[in-house]
């Protein structure tokens, strides 16, 4: 029996089930701001995908003669010192950088919400051993770690990617581990324990689907974290191939000749991805946690 | 108080601890030896073996942890081998840039951020806060690194060499080549044209994370029933807003001071790259580079130490401020 229609009293409501929240999700399509986010985070993974059909050049093809040329019909973003084609960089640029950052983002939530939800749900020492690695995580700045360890391990995808989930999956353990906390002292959760339904299916069915809309939003949010993290690693040199922030590398070297185009377009394609996952991440948090309006 | 305030440094103390065996353990699991960058090919192995006594590299693993635990614990950090000084010497040299640099755009950054966001709130909805929103959000989401590089190619390179602008900014250091000729005044002036184009850069990217957290608190603490109560009452709507609706919204934002501070060194190690700012990022970057591992140890945990004191001070600042939190 559904409980909502069990008790009435509110407190004893479970929240919505996953199919309300989607059916909630649709009023995105009410936010302007997030429909043009979306639109924009579908438009780069489609870039993404077809790069090899959509690239005029080769990205790797060097031709001397042709280098540090400005933008042109031939060459619409123009060419880097060894004159390979901006353009065709920066679309197999947008595979990997994108890449690394939805899989360290899944990552991250798969790890953060394992170790969250079971020590929210547990409580004890379970709790105190997930929290005390969550403040070590946290303590020390993320940056500096990951510098760190990518120059000891050598930059690679998979380092980078594990790298990423390593140090991001404090946060979706922190909140998925809050609403857990408060929702297990919900009703709903007692009439499960009294019909003798065992803690896993309680964890697993009633109290991680009901606690994955602020993981959900934050995850959204992290995306574009992420991609500017992942270039920034690789604009200090610790990065792999075609990625944005080695593209912006060539470019900062390149910036006193007046070759404009090697700096600019690369970071256009960070903002321009970073502004549509923050659109929607923004767009989510408001369909999920509706505001009222309200004037002082 | 003093409990709550003793309790918090004793958890310091711990976390500090894990923090330093996790960094020695990945220091220790990075390839190649050490020794190897201070011996040129033609030496014996006798000079080899000589020279790894003498750092102590002969040890076990356990026993050098301890002792660089020991050794850290009083405040010697090692020998830098890049720099040719003791890392405490290299850290000292550098930190204060940081602090300059980091300090003056946290300052700026909050200022800046929670102005812009009392405006969008108190406009809600309208097309200030509309335009705002597009602001903060595009700057929210730039790179610091490309916004500096933006940066130095209009306001440094361009304005020097392509437009002949009258004011143009430094692009790198933070100090001109004279420095040292130079008046009291001159130096003064030079420091701050040199710090303005970093400073914007991180005042710009941080400010706009400032201002989106700023509205949605304010907005939160706008819909309270004691909000309502004091417009009820006939207060003045500046007045509810500055007397009323602001401390309470403003509360929480002590607490993101302290989340704030490692986005602001990772900021800092950035932007301190791009306008070759001498300071701790870029000198944590160059010890990466140089395979430095003292240096990258020390540094970390200089860095460690900061965030974990920054979040403490945080904590006591709003143990200060909200009662709530001491009694609770």
């Amino acid at each position: 029996m559904d409980s909502r229609t069990a008790v009435s009293s509110d407190r004893s409501k479970a929240p919505p089930l996953l199919a309300g929240r989607v059916a909630r999700w649709s009023s995105l399509g009410g936010n302007r701001m997030a429909r043009l986010g979306l639109m924009g985070v579908g438009v780069a993974a489609g870039l993404a995908l077809l790069a090899p059909m959509l690239a005029p050049h080769d990205p790797m093809q060097t031709d001397l003669t042709r280098n540090l040329l400005a933008p042109s019909w031939d060459h619409l973003l123009g060419t880097d010192q060894l004159g390979r084609d901006v353009l065709s960089r920066l679309l197999h640029g947008a595979r990997v950088s994108l890449g690394i950052a939805l899989l360290s983002g899944t990552l991250s939530v798969v790890i953060g919400v394992a170790l969250g939800a079971l020590g929210g749900y547990l409580g004890g020492w379970v709790d105190s051993v997930v929290m005390r690695m969550v403040d070590v995580v946290l303590a020390v700045p993320r940056l500096v770690l990951l510098v760190t360890v990518i120059a000891i391990v050598q930059p690679s995808v998979t380092a980078i990617v594990l790298l990423l989930a390593f140090t991001q999956w404090p946060a979706p353990a922190r909140l998925i581990r809050a609403e857990i906390l408060s929702l297990k002292e919900r009703d709903f959760v007692e009439a499960a324990r009294a019909l003798g339904y065992s803690r896993t299916r309680i964890l697993l069915r009633h109290l991680v689907p009901n606690a994955l809309s602020p993981v959900l939003v934050a995850a959204t949010l992290g995306v574009s974290h992420t991609v500017i993290l992942e270039s920034g690693l690789a604009f200090l040199g610790l990065g792999v191939p075609l990625s944005w922030g080695t593209l912006l590398l060539s470019g900062q070297a390149n910036l006193l000749t007046g070759a404009w185009w090697l700096s600019v377009f690369p970071g256009v394609a960070i903002a321009l991805v970073a502004i549509a996952f923050n659109l929607v991440g923004d767009g989510l948090r408001d369909a999920l946690d509706p505001r009222q309006e309200v004037r002082l | 108080m003093r409990r709550y305030l003793l309790g918090r440094l004793l958890l310091a103390v711990p976390l500090l601890l894990a923090l330093a065996t996790l960094l020695f353990m990945l220091v220790e699991l990075a390839p190649g030896d050490p020794a190897d960058l201070l011996i040129s090919p033609g030496m014996t192995n006798e000079v080899r073996e000589q020279v790894r006594t003498n750092l102590g590299l002969d040890e076990p693993a356990p026993v050098r942890y301890l002792r660089w635990i020991a050794a850290a614990a009083t405040g010697d950090l090692g020998f830098s081998h890049s720099r040719g000084v003791s890392v405490r010497v290299a850290l000292a040299q550098s930190l204060p840039n940081t602090l300059l640099l980091t300090g003056v755009s946290l300052v700026l950054a909050f200022a800046l951020g929670v102005g812009v966001g009392i405006v969008q709130a108190v406009r809600q909805s309208s097309w200030i806060d509309s335009v705002l929103n597009l602001f903060v959000l595009t700057f929210y989401s730039l790179p610091s690194f490309w916004l500096g590089v933006i940066l130095i190619l209009v306001f440094s390179y361009g304005a020097q060499s392509v437009w002949e602008w009258p004011i143009h900014f430094p692009a790198s250091g933070a100090t001109s080549v004279g420095y040292d000729l130079m008046g009291p005044g001159e130096r003064i002036v030079d420091r701050v044209r040199h710090l303005i184009l970093p400073v914007g850069t991180l005042v710009l990217v941080m400010g706009a994370g400032v201002a989106r957290y700023a509205r949605s608190a304010l907005l939160e603490v706008i819909r309270e029933d004691y909000v309502r109560a004091a417009r009820a009452r006939g207060l003045g709507r500046a007045r509810v807003l500055f007397r009323h609706a602001l401390p309470n919204a403003l509360l929480p934002l002590i607490t993101v001071f302290g989340l704030y501070l490692p986005v602001l060194f990772s900021g800092a190690v950035f932007v301190e790259t791009v306008f070759a700012w001498p300071g701790m990022g870029r000198l944590m970057v160059d010890a990466v580079a140089s395979r430095d591992f003292p240096l990258v140890l020390g540094g970390s945990l200089v860095f460690a130490v900061l965030v974990v004191v920054g979040n403490l001070v945080a904590d006591l600042l709003y143990a200060w401020a909200d009662p709530r939190v001491r009694y609770g």
